[in-house]
């Protein structure tokens, strides 16, 4: 199947623009029209119906999207920038460490608005807010990247905050985590009921690192996110977690996939999910160890909690184990809230509504205290969360 | 006489099963009641029953609080009403940490409590149940032992202050001191315009305990009723033998 998007609809828009780097967008643009929308035989996006977006009817182009970042180390250098951006366009790149280039991440490079990149020198601390605000337009594509040299230690808060009309975001971050770095980075994201999101995070770490991310999701009509980590060196600690409330009609598909490429890794994934109404959930877990590695201690997690009938939860662990000194285990758990929780907490004289609002809170409370958002944002957090269930 | 909880003619189901099979049962203001009965008799039953969880069918006759039928109310209304429950085996919820549970608690009976005085009934409760604080970081009931939940029920009980209780065996797997602290708060508690139902399967609850009278719960119905001497006679006796001398 051909593209939907053709080529001259956004060329002149391209050509037109000031943008630093639109020769590189055009030959995004250029790949982008060779290629179709993933297949639904394709494992990643079996579950995901992309006929469910209205190309023909977005504008994609000429929206305002507001990016604000703190951080004292944004850079400029279109040499770095360009290494990026190309990681995005030609798989061939040797330092394109084997992700895939795909139709989205295509279309992120051809239409993004704003590239930001954030390099943090060698044995420094630095905490860094990211806040993505839609402001009109149909069409939003920012693309972070974080580089964190040797020694440093960051933390990230990054959000996302839709629009109240039919559009589409298309994002990528990049957190490359060079020797002995530690990295902390969150994401939260709140889509509307009219929005189509795919978001990708992708995570390149070297020796010695540790790097936690957290995922933070509601809302949105359809959508896939990724968060894809490759752990390069030894003795790396990557921990990966993740929350998507549905309700409504949402449907989120995320997928968390680690591949470990030396000894002495160590990789963990949690992933939860509250969906009511007709909202659908699908999480895909992924785990790859290759030949020839030792001490590798790997496992993941999905919990969900689905509150009506109509609503689902659906549980995919992949995991490719080619090593024998690996430790990888998977589990998953899918239930309605406990019924004698409930009563107990009506004999404390909470109502129905207040009791599973509490256990719904509980559900969620270890992954929002592993994070390093500050008490105050996570009281903010929990209050927007709870107004929602 | 004025009664704070009346039973007319009590039946109930579970499951389509009668568990209870027609109890007739007033307590007044400020009394102490124990119900004593072998294991199966249905005495939990009665307990979730009086709260009004929802897998328990009332079939037949009435529940009087203070006068008033509750049988339409949901649990939370009764508890908001003064109807406590500590159950026997006090359920865990992970994720919610104690004092946030604690403060929840607080709110629905007395709405938005200043943080201050809130800390400060909480730990006025639990130094009064000799628990240790730590607690009210862990989530609730999770990882407690037999004995820590126990208290942590009294110490709701406490910061509830209900105008009555029913103590679902309070007393089961707690160590001697243990048992003297629970049962002194009880006592402590007990006051004119407060009533409890203490169930227990062994006297020695009551050597701390002033109750006014002893019922004695066997196949869904109370089978015979007494003083605080009964509880003695029955550890000795045992039920059949009590049951056969009453026949």
């Amino acid at each position: 199947m051909q593209t939907i998007i053709q080529k001259d609809r956004f060329l002149n828009y391209i050509e037109n623009t000031n943008h630093p780097f639109k020769n590189l967008q055009i030959q995004a643009l250029e790949r982008f029209n060779k290629i179709s929308l993933p297949p639904s035989y394709h494992e990643s996006w079996r579950k995901i119906n992309l006929n469910l977006i209205p190309f023909n009817s977005l504008k994609l182009v000429d929206a305002e999207l507001q990016t604000n970042i703190t951080s004292q180390y944004t850079i400029t250098d279109p040499s770095i920038i360009e290494k990026f951006l190309m990681l995005n366009i030609d798989s061939s790149k040797a330092e394109s460490y084997h992700f895939e280039v795909d139709y989205f991440t295509l279309l992120n490079v051809a239409l993004l608005q704003n590239i930001h990149l954030i390099q943090v020198p060698s044995n420094t601390k630095e905490q860094i807010k990211i806040t993505h605000k839609a402001i009109s337009g149909d069409g939003f594509f920012p693309f972070v990247v974080i580089i964190t040299k040797e020694g440093s230690e960051v933390e990230i808060l990054q959000q996302i905050e839709g629009i109240e009309e039919q559009a589409l975001w298309n994002s990528t971050v990049y957190i490359l985590a060079e020797k002995n770095s530690r990295v902390k980075f969150v994401s939260v994201r709140n889509h509307t009921d009219y929005e189509f999101h795919f978001h990708k995070i992708r995570v390149i770490q070297h020796k010695d690192s540790y790097v936690h991310t957290a995922i933070f999701h509601t809302g949105g009509i359809t959508g896939k996110g990724f968060l894809q980590a490759r752990l390069l060196e030894e003795n790396i600690e990557f921990r990966g977690i993740g929350f998507f409330f549905g309700e409504k009609g949402h449907f989120h598909n995320m997928e968390m996939d680690v591949q470990h490429r030396n000894n002495y890794e160590t990789s963990s994934l949690l992933y939860k999910t509250i969906v009511k109404d007709r909202a659908h959930s699908v999480f895909i877990g992924k785990l790859e160890t290759p030949h020839k590695i030792k001490g590798v201690n790997s496992h993941q997690l999905n919990h969900n909690l689905i509150l009506s009938k109509k609503a689902k939860a659906e549980s995919m662990p992949w995991l490719i184990v080619r090593s024998e000194d690996v430790s990888c285990e998977h589990g998953a758990t899918a239930g309605d809230l406990d019924e004698e929780a409930i009563f107990y907490l009506q004999t404390r004289g909470l109502t129905e509504k207040e009791a599973k609002r509490l256990l719904m809170m509980g559900f969620i409370y270890d992954l929002i205290q592993e994070t390093h958002l500050s008490e105050e944002e996570k009281d903010a957090y929990i209050e927007n969360l709870s107004n929602k269930l | 006489m004025n009664y704070i909880l009346e039973l007319i003619d009590l039946h109930v189901e579970v499951e389509g099963k009668e568990i209870i099979k027609g109890i007739n049962l007033q307590i007044p203001y400020g009394e102490i009641h124990a119900i004593m009965g072998p294991n199966g008799s249905g005495k939990s039953t009665l307990s979730y029953t009086l709260l009004g969880h929802p897998k328990y069918k009332v079939t037949k006759g009435d529940i009087k609080f203070e006068g008033e039928s509750i049988l339409n109310l949901t649990t939370d209304e009764r508890a908001r009403r003064g109807m406590f429950l500590s159950l026997q085996y006090p359920t865990q919820i992970p994720g919610v940490t104690t004092m946030n549970f604690l403060r929840n608690v607080i709110k629905s009976f007395y709405g938005d409590v200043p943080i201050r005085e809130l800390r400060e009934k909480v730990n006025s409760a639990f130094d009064k149940l000799q628990m240790n604080k730590d607690f009210l970081a862990r989530y609730v009931n999770d990882g407690f032992s037999g004995g820590e939940k126990k208290r942590h029920e009294i110490v709701q009980m406490r910061l509830i202050q209900p105008k009555f209780a029913i103590l679902d065996e309070i007393d089961s797997g707690l160590d001697i001191d243990a048992l003297r602290i629970i049962a002194e708060n009880i006592q402590e508690m007990k006051s004119p315009q407060r009533s409890m139902i203490l169930i227990t399967h062994y006297q020695r609850l009551l050597n701390y305990i002033e109750v006014d009278k002893v019922h004695i719960f066997m196949n869904g119905n109370i089978q015979f009723s007494g003083g605080k001497e009964l509880a003695l006679e029955l550890e000795q006796k045992g039920y059949e033998q009590i049951l056969s001398t009453v026949k």
